[in-house]
């Protein structure tokens, strides 16, 4: 398990490899934006910004600033954190499941994983504070953490996910925070001393790669276990409660999966930027790979499928009394319209088109992937919200306000603001470090390792 | 972070009428109870200095600072999560006798310094299938033996008591709600602004025992009354009532009383097959009902107006 | 609206636009605008009303503006402590309504103030709760100064009271007492009360065909015991039978009263005695580890499996930090 891929390092010579590996240096390190870029750097942050701002406003008058009420009492924020939570498991589904299964084509598109796995569980953190009625008290868990609790667990598994997946991201990367290190000269003297302090004084040794491919195979065999229950407790914090249409045995697999998909569907659509809009990168990101994410995305919907029948229709097969409710409400009421919509366009019409290799040319699948990541954040709004509106008990003498759920505008801005954060992380990692791993493709090219640990290093 | 603290300074209320309100609270709050004032026999006692409280009326009367008792402020927050020793409180509540009155629920707001859109104790009409006969339910926590919201609190904020009453340290709550969430009779709610308390001191000692004063971003409910219990007067809703719909009382001694009537509790609950709401979840409420059988006052729809939440 | 706001005569426009401006500054200053006005609103027509049934001497002539009251005065005689209770009432829409916060003063035979260490006059001065009650304890000190005498006037008078009329009521009483003995005959338990009263000759006067209510303390009320209209006999003597289901309270004993309820001559006296009760109690609910219980009585499995799986997964964690610290530490060695 220590080498990645045993690969016949006799079919390419010494100055062939060498070549290769300058041109992959050229092409993979960090370069400035150009105009579109800035302009999308500048769109993230006065998202972001009005996000912050509405979120000082909330801090000033507490939730009443939202939408929610005593019976919606959990809206769109939470609704945010499952979704954040659901697309980070893309980490350990492309890293660790595709390098378990000695998968050829991973190289170029782990680290893309990685990252948008570390931006989403890093701002999955953030939401659930901005969901606490007394932020000011988080300490609280520290002192006075109650093991029952499933938070408690969530807080644990979401900080020990977060903890695996920045060493996933870290460990592979230091080649690469050393190749900007000492190929980056022209760069501001704070970017230089980033790179210094972060690459560990990372010299290129046959024994420092030999650590890092070990440390890489420990944390795909742990990201496994961990990912699947950061997921399943998040599914838990609905599933521990007696309400209907939360109350079910199926919601660990069913969040699971769904998660699966949308990260699928995340890396992809960060491919297609990549593929489409970085000079070069196409050469590493090829439409072989569209191809082939295209497949695992039919395969992961295929899934999620048969676990959405299980979690409607059997119930709607018994239709229960509470429960009856609920379900007439999604399949024939209020939110008929997104239930069906999120189905059909979100998962339905994905495997019809995917499953034909012409859905699997970058453009189309990089819609089809648009679709599914928000169709799952809406899916993700249809298990809190309609659940929330179906009690036990008649909602009755309520405040008008109270009977139905309409984020309000700062509640969109904050949830908005986190998105654009998340995106932000991934931006600003696109800028400054190397988003294709040089020395994993340089690797899977058949480039011996001989060559990569004498001549990857030199200017 | 600290923005909700000093958020709570800006809106302090211009002194005079902080001041006003403290009185009030005096009055309101803690209760003017008929103490005496000796002026031959006490001796310790001084006509003390003269203080002015607002009456029920909602006029200002001056009465001497020592008639006021403070006696029945709520224990603090350690000795509130033990419990009253050797109790183990139960309520009856019996719908054959309700008629909507809503003196319980009148009562429980005045004395929890609720506005009206938050209700600890709400009053349902209920129908439990299409040919059967409407009839008024209230509901109060039921204080679970069994507490789900319990089982999810993260910081022990909410905790089940010695005594069988579910209390909230509104100090220790962290605003998570996942206990709003877990609970089945939607018997919690959530201070989502600043809570409109008139004639409480914001600043005074908090007791879970009371739920006062109320604070922001914190989950609050129905809480039995402790304050009350320990001074061996009924909760709040159980006098009130005109027509003796709830019965309290101690599951030890088997004896609950309505404030007129006192009787077995379990003799009562056989006699007039009272169960427990949602039993099937197992979680074992505090509270059981009798069933709107034999009853007293014709079913009439006298629901008031639904209220308005005031903007704030 | 309009119209009507025409119609209205100059006088009666302005009495109006005063009272709003009332309302309006006072619902301003108390910020309790709808309280205020709605309270105020009904104190105004009572005093345009005549005055409806009050104290049974009321003294001062109806001042206007102020609503007429009911005062009622009780005593209670529980073993030798004495108490007396004054209610305050108005009538609102037929109802009986406390009131609360009026000072009431309570005098002794007379109602004229005299120097100190007298016991006759004033007593004390109570301020009604929010149902219109107050209580006052006679003192040790009190009873033993009126140890001689078996016959006492508490007057309750209220004067000068900004809302409303002054009145005044008085009560006479005729000193009683009530001991109770316990028998065991046949495993049944028996309470028998004694009814005493006093005159200026007897100390000891038993009480004849007087109505006795027996009653076991609980929680929150008394419960009832014995069979329904006992009435003491010519010793002054009654006996109840105590049921064996009663339940003991927290030190192993109950409270058994027996007690004659507003007795026309000796108002309300009671007498009261614990009795060693052998009934167990039900063990209070022992809170042990469960998932309802506070975070440190967390079942054993769940900590310890949790705690396992924590420490593995971190135990990890910490050994790839290991690694990156060796990592560096390559970095440094020059061989290689």
């Amino acid at each position: 398990m220590a080498d990645i891929k045993e690969v016949d390092s006799k079919a390419i010579s010494e100055p062939e490899a060498i070549a290769m590996l300058h041109q992959l240096n050229e092409d993979l390190l960090p370069k400035k934006f150009g105009i579109r870029g800035t302009l999308w750097v500048i769109l993230l942050l006065i998202i972001a910004g009005l996000g912050v701002i509405s979120y000082i406003s909330q801090l000033r008058n507490g939730l009443s600033i939202t939408g929610m009420g005593d019976y919606v009492s959990w809206g769109i924020y939470i609704s945010n954190f499952v979704f954040f939570v659901a697309i980070s498991l893309v980490g350990s589904l492309i890293t660790a499941v595709l390098y378990l299964l000695n998968v050829p084509w991973r190289a170029p598109i782990t680290r893309l994983a990685e990252v948008i796995a570390v931006a989403a569980i890093m701002f999955a953190g953030l939401i659930i504070i901005v969901d606490m009625g007394r932020p000011d008290r988080i300490h609280h868990l520290f002192l006075y953490g109650r093991i029952q609790s499933p938070i408690v667990w969530d807080i644990i598994v979401v900080i020990t996910y977060m903890t695996i997946s920045l060493l996933l991201l870290y460990l592979p990367l230091l080649p690469g925070i050393s190749f900007c290190r000492d190929r980056l000269t022209n760069v501001p003297k704070w970017q230089k001393w980033m790179y210094r302090f972060l690459s560990l004084g990372w010299k290129n040794k046959p024994e420092q790669y030999k650590i890092v491919k070990r440390s890489i195979a420990i944390l795909c065999v742990l990201i496994v276990p961990v990912a699947l229950s950061i997921h399943t407790v998040t599914s838990w914090l609905f599933a521990t409660t007696f309400r209907p249409g939360w109350d079910s045995t199926n919601f660990g697999a069913y969040f699971v999966s769904g998660a699966f998909m949308v990260g699928a569907a995340g890396v992809i659509a960060g491919m297609f930027i990549l593929y489409r809009f970085f000079p070069r990168y196409d050469q590493y990101i090829t439409k072989k790979h569209f191809d082939r994410m295209g497949k695992l995305l039919v395969l992961l919907s295929l899934i999620y499928l048969y676990f959405n029948i299980n979690e409607y229709l059997v119930p709607s097969y018994k239709m229960k009394g509470e429960e009856a409710n609920y379900l007439h409400e999604l399949f024939s009421g209020d939110y008929a319209p997104m239930f069906w919509s999120v189905q059909i366009f979100g998962m339905i019409i994905p495997i019809c088109v995917v499953i034909f290799k012409k859905g699997r040319k970058p453009l189309p699948l990089f819609i089809i992937a648009s679709m599914v990541i928000v169709g799952a954040w809406f899916k993700r709004f249809l298990i809190v919200i309609p659940t929330m509106l179906h009690p036990f008990l008649p909602m009755q003498e309520l405040p008008e306000k109270w009977k139905h759920y309409m984020p309000t505008l700062q509640e969109w801005s904050i949830t908005a603001g986190s998105l654009a954060g998340a995106l932000l992380v991934i931006t600003f990692f696109v800028r400054y470090f190397p988003i294709i791993s040089i020395w994993e493709v340089a690797e899977e090219k058949g480039i011996s390792h001989k060559v990569i640990y004498e001549h990857l290093n030199e200017q | 972070m600290s923005d909700i603290h000093e958020d709570l300074k800006d809106h302090k209320e211009e002194p005079n009428r902080r001041n006003f309100l403290k009185l009030g609270a005096l009055a309101a709050g803690l209760a003017v109870t008929g103490a005496g004032l000796q002026k031959v026999f006490s001796g310790s006692e001084k006509p003390g200095e003269k203080v002015k409280v607002l009456t029920t009326d909602g006029q200002l009367v001056e009465v001497d600072k020592n008639h006021l008792d403070h006696s029945c402020c709520g224990v603090p927050s350690k000795e509130a999560r033990q419990g009253i020793p050797g109790k183990k409180f139960v309520m009856v509540i019996d719908l054959s006798r309700c008629r909507n009155a809503r003196k319980c629920q009148k009562a429980c707001q005045k004395h929890h310094h609720l506005p009206e859109e938050d209700k600890w104790l709400k009053v349902f009409k209920m129908q439990d299938a299409p040919s059967t006969s409407p009839y008024w339910m209230p509901k109060p926590c039921l204080h679970c033996d069994k507490p789900p919201c319990v089982k999810v609190c993260p910081v022990d904020a909410t905790f089940k008591r010695s005594d069988g009453i579910v209390l909230i340290d509104n100090e220790r709550c962290i605003g998570c709600r996942f206990c709003m969430a877990a609970c089945p009779y939607s018997s919690r709610a959530f201070n989502w602004h600043k809570p409109d308390q008139p004639g409480v001191d914001e600043a005074g000692a908090y007791s879970p025992e009371t739920s006062v004063p109320r604070k922001i971003g914190t989950v609050e409910k129905c809480d039995f009354c402790p304050d009350m219990l320990r001074q061996g007067k009924l909760p709040h809703c159980v006098s009130a009532c005109p027509n003796g719909v709830f019965y309290f009382g101690d599951m030890n001694e088997d004896i609950i009383t309505n404030g007129d009537e006192t009787v077995k509790f379990s003799q009562l609950i056989k006699d007039k097959a009272g169960y427990r709401y949602l039993e099937g979840l197992g979680t074992e409420p505090s509270v059981y009902y009798l069933p709107a059988a034999n009853r007293q006052f014709p079913f009439k729809d006298n629901a008031e107006e639904k209220p308005e939440v005031k903007k704030s | 609206m309009l119209n009507r706001m025409y119609n209205l005569t100059g006088k009666r426009a302005i009495s109006l636009l005063v009272i709003l401006f009332m309302a309006f500054s006072v619902g301003q200053a108390f910020s309790q605008k709808d309280t205020t006005e709605k309270v105020k609103a009904p104190a105004d027509q009572k005093a345009a009303k005549p005055a409806e049934k009050s104290g049974s001497d009321q003294k001062a002539a109806p001042t206007t503006g102020k609503a007429a009251i009911e005062l009622k005065v009780s005593y209670v005689k529980s073993n030798d402590s004495r108490s007396v209770k004054v209610h305050v009432s108005r009538k609102e829409n037929k109802k009986s309504v406390g009131c609360d916060s009026v000072s009431v003063s309570l005098y002794f035979d007379e109602v004229k103030a005299k120097e100190a260490n007298d016991i006759t006059g004033l007593l004390a001065t109570l301020v009604t709760d929010e149902n219109g009650d107050a209580e006052f304890k006679l003192t040790d000190k009190f009873n033993k100064a009126i140890a001689d005498r078996w016959k006492y006037t508490f007057i309750a008078s209220i004067e000068n009271d900004k809302r409303y009329k002054n009145a005044e009521e008085e009560v006479t009483i005729s000193d009683a007492s009530i001991t109770l003995t316990f028998d065991l005959k046949d495993s049944v338990k028996t309470v028998t009360a004694k009814l005493s009263g006093r005159n200026d000759t007897t100390a000891d006067l038993p009480i004849n065909k007087a109505s006795v209510k027996f009653y076991v303390k609980r929680s929150f009320s008394l419960l009832p015991i014995g069979a329904d209209g006992l009435s003491t006999n010519k010793k002054g003597i009654v006996t109840a039978e105590i049921p064996n289901d009663i339940m003991a309270d927290t030190n192993g004993k109950i409270t058994v009263i027996a007690r004659i309820e507003e007795h026309a001559k000796f108002a309300t006296v009671e007498g009261r005695k614990d009795i060693e009760w052998k009934t167990p109690r039900i063990a209070s609910e022992v809170q042990g580890r469960s998932l309802w219980s506070v975070g440190k009585n967390a079942p054993v499995p769940l900590v310890v499996g949790s705690c396992f799986i924590v420490f593995l997964v971190w135990g990890v964690i910490f050994y790839l930090f290991y690694q990156l610290i060796r990592i560096k530490k390559l970095s440094k060695t020059k061989a290689g």
